[in-house]
């Protein structure tokens, strides 16, 4: 009796349990039904502490699908976004892609996580599915992919505009580093290490790293103090990039202080008060869109306060950019993976912030600034990538 | 950040010492308390009404949370229990997630004041606060312990719950009363901790491991070892980062740790803990 009930069940979870690891050995899924909507599978973090890397993305993603799906969709066809949670978790995110890949998507949106794309990418590229992303790891867009591209700026463009912007605006040459211990923390660091060297052949003075569940960095901050820095750079999350800053107004730390993007994100989602940040800095792929003049920037930060309540950072805005591109990519050339992936490659996209055009790696954005926080909540973009 | 783990210990001592189970959702525990001190400063209630607020809440929920995790399974293993606690921690962590999502919250300081300058040391105001709130809540708590009659039941159950029963006293009151101070304690922390460090889900994660060191470290059963012990993790994680080395703080400081461990596996104040309390 038992071996005739349990049988079927562990043969189905057997074929299922196949199912999953087979997934990234498949051939090509085979396309969407030609009438049913068109999918758009999005892996990105919408829990655990690296959700500001992912909720905002599908927020930003959904605004522009739903404008899409007001006018016709691509040909009469809706569009639907296929979203499941990648979590802190590579293994987690290789999961919700299998599942994602289940619903046989035209393209793949990941989360702006280097360790998660560089995890993700494997599997796309043997199911030649279009893959788009923005993390800023620079070895993301080295792996000689097919079908990736990268929607933000990397950190040899980030850290070479911050490193430009020490040294050459503010007379520094004694930099201090301070990194969260994980694959993002060690790119910023890497490659600012790598331009002040090729540059202006100056090595930091401090270095410190914490890990991302520190809350108290004020060892940190001393250590640099304690080295003589007299500016400090920080890439971290926003949890404690935020904390970093309050920290280093607490212990009364005057020299410069340069956050990563992640440090404008802090402040656009209210972690950091106007007041604690002023005379500071944060740097990113362009200025933060509620500052941006441009009106469809303005439109599109209106929608987005509207719909979500909180104004958008320049990376969810990047991934809003990226979908419209690559909805206006499907009523071009339609819904074949391969067109799509070409033209995305070939072609230049204007999009909200500026024009995307895919260099040989396929990078599509190719800008960073620098801001500098004044008193009354007002910015200045002290520093551009190309001067 | 000794003295929070100082707290943190101490609830979790108080609980270990009532019914030699481990509650590995303490630190979840201050993390709901931080998100509730959110939530009622949010409602527009002044600062310490709000903090009391929260910490009533959390004395409350102690309760509760005996009653649901503790109760059913006192007649168990003990690991019943901590198996229990764990899961509560999963629990809570996505209770927090689906009420207050998953961005960081952040909690206005009570003080308008950044730092306070003594000389040419820096300190924030928050920090002297958490230092004399610790000294105030363990000064409490030796009173109650050892000057009350409600103490004495409370150390009397500690000890033996059977024999305190024969003795007349309530012991499953006395043990929910226990809960109620650990999770009261909790309450405290959170309440400390959340304009100081942002409020997210995984906070409590970081404070149970440091409190469970601190409370080896001291002496597993022994409250002025939980207190000690907070206060050489808080202190040796500062001084290693700020002169050996902020990259291998975490590394040196366990190692050092386990190198004390070895020489004294009783910990600081091991010879207590068949006092209890």
């Amino acid at each position: 009796m038992a071996t005739r009930w349990y049988l079927p069940k562990i043969a189905t979870r057997i074929a299922m349990l196949a199912g999953l690891a087979s997934a990234g050995a498949l051939p090509a899924a085979p396309l969407q039904a030609a009438d049913g909507p068109i999918k758009i599978g999005v892996v990105v973090p919408i829990t655990s502490v690296l959700a500001p890397y992912g909720t905002p993305f599908v927020e930003a993603m959904n605004l522009a699908v739903d404008a899409a799906n007001a006018s016709g969709g691509i040909n009469g066809r809706k569009l639907e976004l296929v979203v499941e949670d990648s979590q802190a978790s590579n293994t987690v995110a290789i999961n919700a892609l299998n599942k994602v890949l289940e619903s046989e998507p035209v393209a793949v949106f990941g989360p702006a996580l280097g360790t998660q794309v560089l995890a993700m990418m494997p599997i796309l590229e043997r199911n030649k599915i279009p893959f788009i992303a923005g993390p800023s790891t620079r070895r993301v867009t080295q792996q000689n992919a097919k079908y990736y591209f990268r929607n933000s700026t990397h950190d040899a463009v980030d850290k070479e505009t911050w490193t430009r912007f020490l040294v050459d605006n503010l007379g520094k040459k004694k930099i201090g580093i301070m990194h969260v211990a994980n694959e993002w923390g060690y790119s910023g660091r890497d490659n600012t290490i790598e331009f002040l060297n090729k540059l202006y052949g100056l090595k930091p003075v401090s270095i410190a790293s914490y890990q991302p569940t520190d809350k108290d960095l004020t060892a940190q901050i001393l250590q640099m103090t304690r080295d003589g820095a007299d500016a400090i750079v920080v890439q971290g999350h926003p949890i404690d990039e935020a904390l970093v800053l309050k920290q280093i107004n607490q212990l009364n730390v005057k020299v410069p202080h340069i956050g990563s993007g992640t440090l404008c994100i802090a402040f656009l989602r209210g972690l950091v008060t106007p007041a604690d940040i002023v005379g500071h800095y944060c740097e990113g792929p362009d200025i933060m869109p509620p500052y941006n003049e441009r009106p469809q920037v303005k439109a599109f930060v209106d929608a987005y306060k509207k719909k979500t309540g909180y104004l958008p950072d320049i990376y969810a805005t990047h991934y809003y950019d990226a979908t419209n591109m690559l909805i206006a990519t499907m009523k071009k050339v339609g819904v074949d993976r391969d067109k799509i992936r070409d033209s995305i490659r070939d072609n230049p996209y204007e999009g909200i912030i500026g024009t995307y055009k895919a260099d040989e790696e396929g990078n599509l954005w190719h800008n960073a600034v620098v801001m500098e926080f004044l008193p009354e909540g007002k910015i200045k973009v002290v520093r551009k990538y190309k001067e | 950040m000794g003295c929070i783990c100082a707290l943190v210990g101490l609830g979790f001592i108080l609980i270990y010492n009532a019914t030699s189970g481990l509650n590995f959702a303490q630190g979840e525990l201050v993390m709901l308390a931080a998100f509730v001190f959110y939530a009622v400063i949010s409602a527009g209630l002044p600062y310490l009404v709000a903090a009391l607020v929260t910490i009533a809440t959390m004395a409350v929920a102690g309760i509760v949370f005996q009653r649901l995790m503790f109760y059913p399974l006192r007649d168990r293993s003990f690991l019943a229990f901590i198996i229990a606690t764990i899961g509560f921690s999963i629990f809570a962590r996505n209770l927090a997630l689906l009420i207050w999502g998953p961005y960081p919250l952040k909690v206005p300081s009570f003080f308008e004041r950044d730092v306070v300058s003594f000389g040419t040391v820096v300190l924030a105001p928050e920090h002297l606060f958490i230092i004399a709130v610790t000294i105030v809540v363990l000064i409490a708590q030796y009173a109650l312990f050892f000057y009350t009659d409600l103490g004495r039941r409370l150390r009397a159950t500690a000890q033996n719950a059977e024999v305190a029963q024969l003795m007349g006293i309530r012991a499953g009151r006395m043990i929910a009363i226990t809960f109620m101070l650990s999770t009261l304690l909790a309450g405290i922390a959170g309440v400390l901790l959340a304009p100081i460090f942002l409020v997210d889900t995984e906070m409590g994660l970081n404070l149970i491991l440091k409190a469970f060191i601190a409370v080896i470290i001291g002496g597993f059963g022994s409250v002025p070892g939980a207190v000690v012990g907070g206060i050489i993790v808080g202190l040796l994680e500062i001084l290693v980062a700020v002169f050996v080395s902020s990259v291998y703080k975490d590394a040196i400081a366990f190692g050092i740790l386990i190198l004390f461990l070895i020489a004294f596996p009783q910990g600081i104040f091991g010879e207590r803990i068949a006092e209890r309390a």
